[in-house]
């Protein structure tokens, strides 16, 4: 079953064009010229532009090659490199602690020469790959506890060294994926719930105290974990006795092992909530309520949801977008460069840039089904999932549906990291869709 | 295998359909926004690229009715200070007191209380060359209201407070007109609010620079005021009131009031009492209703007689009294001459409270007069549902309603107009842009018929020949005129004060072709307080200057 071979064996010219999704290459060639026309655009007036836009050209063109490069490359053969990857990847996420550029508080950039590249966005990709193949290898045991803890394992330390840089945005993208893998394998669904439960538990603590911070502020000393803990356990009790009358038989052990992770969660939730940072805070106040710091956390949303609204139906033009060219929108050639292809571009060129993200996912969900072996599906899966989760994320909080998070939109924002371990993914599923007919 | 794949199928398209659902949810989202919501984002962005400047040009003057300047404004400079950038606080000291010619103490003072910013000195002319500040002083100049003749007509000018803004008299009621040309300069900025570019520059320009000319005659009003200071000094009321009004055009001469203010310095005793008090009118009004119940022909000739009663006429457990003098048969121009209380609350009581309410709003009582200024006053004229048995009496010579200076003025002035009643005016002209706007003259109705009016006048002349105000008599030319004593009410007790009068005269002048009408009014004298003895005199020394002023030849020898 594990293939070594690293390259296809049909050598041939029109061999290697065959079986060649050129549906999907084609909508990311027009796809990242849209993405380059409009970065040209917002970068036009920036001092240092001839240096990122050149910069970025290189990236893009970079990112094709390796494109090319990984569909030529035998996907079954990461059985082999995964690990390799992973360690690589741990290690530079060490190395960029150490000696990494700090850059807005943030030490997350590696600096080669005159480049400068974000371990995370390789580490990220390491990882998922070493988390889909290890649930490969040990498919058998796909339904046990320890199993299911192992392939956990295996995301955490990369996790933890993300957090430490920090760069929540990075982070963020793992859940889905997880997630979405472990349904996709067939894991227990309760070894699931709970870990959603978890997690979902975790995240929410955060966003319940900054919503009572913002709307109760005199309950808020009563906020704290024992009467979190009481609510949640009369709420539990509640529940057991509601259950009880009802059907007159529960489970209890499954009950009991409920309860539990879910004091787990109440404890990690009121961690995170003591170690959130204050921006982080602000920006989940500012989702929560965008007026109530226009000026500060605020800002970037209703700038870039003005920039988005004034667009209209065909744009202002490139170069003539009010909001972008006069430095009203924050990070415009990163995270909001898709509020400056609405402004400018308008509905006609925004429309077309998501209408290619929705058919682009649409390509890879085909992938995902035609794949030859439930590796392929599984990884295949896995990076749909991380790059929709992407474009989910960033266009929604783009457009004020998500609270701010720094992540790039695939193929369109500036920077090179993003470009290429994008395109070395969309490279590797070209490969498992060249292979779905082989035996 | 095969199954386990299968299932793994449904998931993957479970997956995948939440995916393309979210991102298609993205995409309506943006579909709203752009093109649902766009014309309320593009209000957004007008509202933060477009900045508007706003420059102003120094406020309008006034001018009398001849041009001569009787407000202006021009550049002042304003020192002020930052406390927390003084470096040499002696050399700051040194400056202060040696340029600026404030004291140490009093800049001591205010560097205590002030820890941010304070102002040193404002509209202070004293001018110093940039290089000459110490650290932690500025200057700017500031724009400063100039009267150049101080108190002069102060009530009718009014005061513009720090900001420029009139708040009182003209310069309140034309405040518009005269806040000076103003250009609104429409800028694009950009995120750091810098304009970026000069091209698209957008101009408005929003109000026109505006003059405005009183009727006011400088030179009157100098008269005026003169005259009700001697008269201030020698009676010592509490307040006074001279009003002189060009009877042929209705145009004000002068007003003024005291006590007064300076505009350039301080601002109390804003009230402007010639439009703005009201009071009983006293006997001046005997005229009007005795011209009233000519014009309603209850009354054939001024010739004809009233008994008196001999001084005392009990009318409803009150009693009219005569001033001095018991009456038996008077004629009403014998009334109007003495001055008869009792003859006067007979013709009211002919006339009846309908027809003195009729005639009263027909003199203009109890409605504005519609000159241009601010606060004026209706008076006091109830409906006659509500007047009490006894009015119709007292109505006639002049109690139970109220006036205001300004309305007794413009009745008396249609009289000597034949009758035709003319719209006041305080504004001549205005100058926009160097182009005059005249104001109008108009009529506002016939009062009384012409005939009755002469009748009238006779009766004003003799008032002074013979009758009540001899003081008001000018030697060399005719004077006509009515004197009025009215006692105060007494809000406190609810009765008329026995020490208290409001004494007025208010003539006509040259008599035989009036010309002008002047009244003075005294509030509160002390001594003397009879309206005769009190103002009259005013009145003939007015008269006096004015012949002299319009050269009116004398004609009686």
């Amino acid at each position: 079953m594990v293939c070594l071979s690293f390259f296809t064996k049909n050598r041939t010219l029109i061999g290697s064009f065959k079986g060649v999704d050129w549906y999907l290459i084609l909508m990311l060639i027009v796809l990242s010229g849209i993405g380059l026309i409009y970065l040209f655009s917002a970068t036009r007036n920036m001092s240092n532009f001839t240096m990122l836009f050149s910069k970025q050209l290189f990236a893009v063109f970079f990112g094709f090659f390796c494109m090319f490069l990984f569909s030529k490359l035998d996907y079954l053969s990461y059985f082999l490199f995964a690990k390799y990857l992973y360690w690589l990847g741990i290690g530079l996420l060490l190395f960029v602690l150490i000696f990494g550029v700090s850059v807005r508080g943030a030490k997350s950039w590696l600096s080669v020469g005159i480049f400068s590249f974000q371990p995370a966005e390789f580490a990220r990709f390491a990882t998922i790959m070493m988390f889909c193949v290890f649930l490969e290898k040990n498919n058998r045991f796909r339904q046990t506890l320890t199993n299911f803890f192992y392939a956990l394992l295996w995301m955490f330390p990369s996790l933890v060294l993300i957090l430490m840089q920090p760069d929540f945005g990075a982070v963020l993208a793992f859940f889905p994926v997880l997630f979405g893998v472990l349904y996709v394998i067939g894991v227990r669904k309760t070894y699931l719930f709970a870990t959603f439960f978890l997690i979902f538990l975790t995240g929410f603590i955060p966003f319940y105290k900054t919503w009572c911070m913002l709307y109760f502020q005199e309950c808020l000393p009563y906020l704290n974990f024992w009467f979190l803990l009481l609510c949640f356990s009369l709420t539990a009790g509640l529940i057991y006795f509601a259950f009880k009358k009802i059907f007159s038989r529960v489970n209890l052990v499954i009950f009991i092992y409920i309860f539990f992770v879910g004091l787990v969660a109440l404890g990690l939730g009121q961690l995170t909530d003591t170690f959130l940072k204050d921006y982080q805070r602000n920006r989940i106040m500012v989702f929560l309520n965008p007026e109530i710091d226009k000026l500060g956390a605020g800002y970037n949303v209703i700038q870039s949801k003005i920039a988005v609204g004034s667009g209209g139906a065909f744009g202002k033009g490139i170069q003539e977008g009010t909001q972008s060219q006069l430095g009203f929108l924050p990070e415009r050639h990163t995270d909001f460069i898709f509020s400056v292809i609405a402004e400018e571009g308008g509905f006609l060129v925004a429309g077309i840039v998501l209408i290619l993200f929705l058919a682009i996912c649409f390509r890879m969900f085909k992938i995902a089904l035609t794949a030859r072996d439930r590796f392929g599906s599984t990884l295949s899966t896995a990076f749909l999932i991380m790059f929709a989760f992407f474009v989910i994320l960033n266009i929604g909080f783009v457009l004020g549906l998500l609270p701010v998070t720094g992540v790039p939109l695939p193929f369109v924002s500036y920077g090179g990291s993003s470009f290429v371990m994008n395109s070395i993914i969309i490279g590797i599923m070209l490969n498992i869709y060249s292979k779905r007919h082989a035996n | 295998m095969k199954n386990i794949y299968l299932e793994m199928r449904w998931k993957i398209n479970f997956l995948g359909v939440v995916a393309i659902a979210f991102l298609s949810i993205l995409f309506f989202r943006v579909l709203y926004i752009q093109l649902f919501k766009g014309l309320d984002y593009k209000k957004f962005l007008k509202k933060q690229i477009i900045k508007t400047e706003e420059m102003r040009s120094l406020r309008g003057s006034i001018y009398d009715r001849n041009g001569e300047i009787l407000a202006f404004s021009l550049f002042r400079f304003s020192y002020f200070c930052f406390p927390k950038k003084i470096k040499n606080i002696n050399e700051v000291r040194d400056f202060v007191t040696r340029k600026l010619k404030v004291s140490t103490a009093d800049f001591d003072a205010k560097l205590k209380k002030n820890s941010n910013f304070f102002w040193i000195i404002r509209h202070d002319d004293t001018e110093v060359k940039k290089q000459d500040f110490p650290k932690g002083i500025g200057v700017i100049s500031e724009e400063k209201r100039v009267y150049p003749s101080g108190n002069f007509a102060s009530h009718v000018l009014g005061f513009t407070g720090v900001d420029n803004r009139g708040l009182s008299g003209v310069e309140y009621e034309f405040d518009l007109r005269l806040s000076g040309a103003t250009l609104k300069i429409k800028n694009k900025i950009d995120a750091r609010g810098r304009n970026f570019s000069s091209d698209k520059i957008f101009q408005i320009e929003e109000n026109k620079s505006q003059n405005i000319y009183l009727t006011i005659d400088k030179n009157i009003q100098i008269i005026a005021e003169k005259h009700l200071e001697g008269m201030m000094r020698k009676s010592r009321s509490e307040k006074a009131t001279v009003i002189i009004q060009d009877i042929k055009t209705g145009d004000i001469l002068a007003m003024a009031n005291r006590p007064d203010f300076n505009g350039n310095i301080e601002a109390k005793n804003l009230k402007n009492s010639a439009i703005t008090d009201i009071y009983e009118p006293g006997s001046t009004v005997k005229i009007l209703i005795a011209g009233a119940a000519l014009d309603a022909e209850l009354y054939s000739d001024i010739k004809d007689e009233v008994y008196c009663e001999k001084g005392k006429f009990k009318v409803y457990d009150h009693i009219i009294e005569d001033h001095d003098k018991k009456f038996e048969n008077l004629s009403i121009q014998d009334i109007l001459i003495y001055s008869s209380n009792i003859g006067m609350s007979k013709i009211g009581n002919k006339m009846g409270k309908n027809l003195l309410y009729k005639y009263l709003q027909r003199f203009g009582f109890g409605n504005y007069t519609g000159i241009e200024l601010p606060g004026e006053a209706k008076g006091l004229l109830k409906k006659p549902l509500y007047w009490y048995d006894i009015s119709s009496y007292i109505v006639a010579f002049g109690q139970g309603f109220g006036i205001t200076p300004l309305q007794l003025v413009i009745a008396f002035s249609a009289i000597a107009n034949n009758g035709l009643m003319m719209e006041p005016h305080i504004i001549s002209k205005f100058e926009i842009d160097n182009k005059i706007k005249r104001v109008d003259k108009r009529k506002v109705r016939q009062i009384l018929k012409p005939a009755i009016c002469q009748d009238l006048i006779e009766a004003m002349k003799l008032v002074v020949i013979k009758g009540t105000a001899p003081d008001a008599q000018l030697y060399g030319y005719e004077t006509a005129g009515k004197t009025g004593t009215a006692q105060k009410f007494d809000a406190k007790t609810k009765t008329y004060s026995k020490t208290k009068y409001i004494a007025s005269f208010i003539g006509l002048f040259p008599a035989d072709v009036p010309r002008f009408t002047i009244l003075v009014v005294a509030d509160s004298p002390q001594g003397v307080y009879w309206g005769g003895n009190v103002c009259g005199p005013v009145y003939r020394n007015i008269a006096r200057d004015l012949a002299y002023y319009f050269r009116i030849p004398q004609n009686k020898l």
